[in-house]
């Protein structure tokens, strides 16, 4: 079923599209996204009406999970092939987030997850 | 020796031990104003006056000779000896206290004397200070204030009431990023507990998330707490500065104060306050410029179930 034109994919299509490294498996990899939000303020993420989303962030910090805990989203996705600070891995085994990292930037990686969406 | 005017056996201990541990010196103002024996009274009055004072000791290289207070100006004009000088008319007999000698003793003497204020000599008879009631006032409300502080800060995240209504309260730390959210993770913890609807729970984690980020990015440190009651929950962010000197201004997005470096961090986008407004069904701002913030954000539930305390 599609949102807006966009049809839902899952963090295992995300992950296998966008090369990612798992850093931690937070939860089911095949619940269904609709939502994706890509920034490093996030402020911005924290206006989003949407649960269940995946944040596209080349920001590291502990912050990142907190705010996935708090809008209550799918997954973090580090760019720029990023290791996520010790704090995040803590953080994100504890709040039950999914943390990816891949080696593409900002753009690239919304490209890739855009195009999943269109099909 | 009459006793200290406050019962030893009621009083919280922590005033008792205070004004037994702190020392004359300790509290009485050092810089002080003193006129010479051959100063005229009308040349005191003025000195008073423009000091703010009620009493000048007559010293001459740190030796007391007396004292004058506004009461001997009285009398001069009274008397018609205005212009005479302060030798012939300050007040001999004096009662001075020393400044080893303990707080509670200096407010023994006030209260056996009432006197506006005691020279304050060392043990070579030299005048070192002047203590005043005011003095003694700003010392123990300072003292107090840091006995609460201690206080407040061992009992951090503990339950604030009974158990059964959840309610909590944080201590936030101005720029403690490290710790920054870990309030919002417990209330939103909390509320998962309750059994709650997923968007309510996540109506509030955003509210309590924004209000704890604005003190860590904005205040000089606050507290936030958490309340549940009624089927309404309430957060409130209080700090004690330095305030908003435009509130409507920060309630417009995209406004912000925040530096590049906490931008750096991920926030300061000018979002906050108004994203706490969007979650909220009642929302309440007070601030003023110079003084402390309080943000008040409600929030109304339908109840699914009672409350799992563990949760």
């Amino acid at each position: 079923m599609s949102k807006n034109g966009k049809n839902p994919i899952t963090l295992k299509r995300i992950i296998d599209a966008l090369d990612c490294t798992v850093v931690h498996e937070g939860g089911n990899l095949n619940t269904s996204i609709y939502s994706v939000t890509a920034g490093d303020l996030m402020s911005e993420v924290l206006v989003v009406d949407e649960e269940n989303m995946v944040i596209v962030t080349s920001l590291n910090t502990d912050q990142v999970v907190r705010t996935a805990d708090i809008v209550a989203a799918a997954g973090v996705i580090l760019v720029n092939g990023k290791s996520p600070q010790r704090g995040m891995v803590t953080l994100a085994e504890s709040t039950g987030i999914t943390l990816l990292s891949t080696p593409l930037n900002l753009f690239d990686a919304c490209v890739r997850i855009g195009e999943l969406q269109k099909g | 020796m009459k006793s200290i005017p406050i019962s030893p056996t009621d009083s919280p201990n922590v005033i008792l031990e205070m004004i037994f541990r702190l020392k004359v010196k300790d509290v009485m103002t050092t810089e002080v104003v003193t006129a010479r024996r051959n100063d005229s009274l009308h040349k005191i009055q003025t000195m008073l006056k423009d000091n703010g004072i009620t009493g000048v000791p007559i010293a001459e290289n740190k030796r007391l000779f007396g004292i004058v207070s506004v009461d001997d100006i009285f009398k001069a004009y009274e008397n018609g000896t205005i212009t005479e000088e302060a030798a012939k008319h300050m007040s001999k007999k004096l009662v001075v206290l020393e400044d080893d000698m303990p707080l509670s003793f200096a407010i023994t003497y006030f209260d056996k004397y009432h006197f506006g204020r005691f020279p304050v000599l060392n043990r070579n008879r030299e005048l070192v200070g002047i203590i005043t009631i005011r003095d003694i006032n700003v010392a123990l409300i300072l003292g107090i204030n840091r006995e609460l502080q201690k206080l407040e800060e061992s009992i951090d995240t503990h339950p604030a009431a009974e158990q059964g209504t959840p309610k909590r309260e944080f201590f936030v730390t101005k720029y403690d990023f490290e710790n920054a959210g870990k309030a919002s993770t417990e209330i939103k913890k909390l509320l998962k507990g309750c059994n709650l609807d997923s968007k309510t729970i996540r109506r509030c984690s955003i509210a309590a998330y924004e209000l704890e980020m604005n003190l860590v990015v904005h205040s000089n440190s606050g507290k936030l707490s958490f309340s549940l009651e009624n089927d309404i929950i309430e957060i409130i962010a209080m700090d004690t500065g330095p305030g908003i000197e435009d509130t409507e201004q920060a309630l417009t997005e995209g406004y912000s104060t925040a530096n590049e470096w906490i931008r750096s961090l991920g926030f300061g986008a000018g979002m906050g306050l108004n994203n706490v407004k969007r979650v909220s069904d009642d929302f309440f701002l007070y601030s003023k410029p110079g003084g402390g913030t309080t943000v008040r954000s409600i929030i109304n539930i339908h109840p699914q179930g009672g409350c799992d305390d563990d949760g």
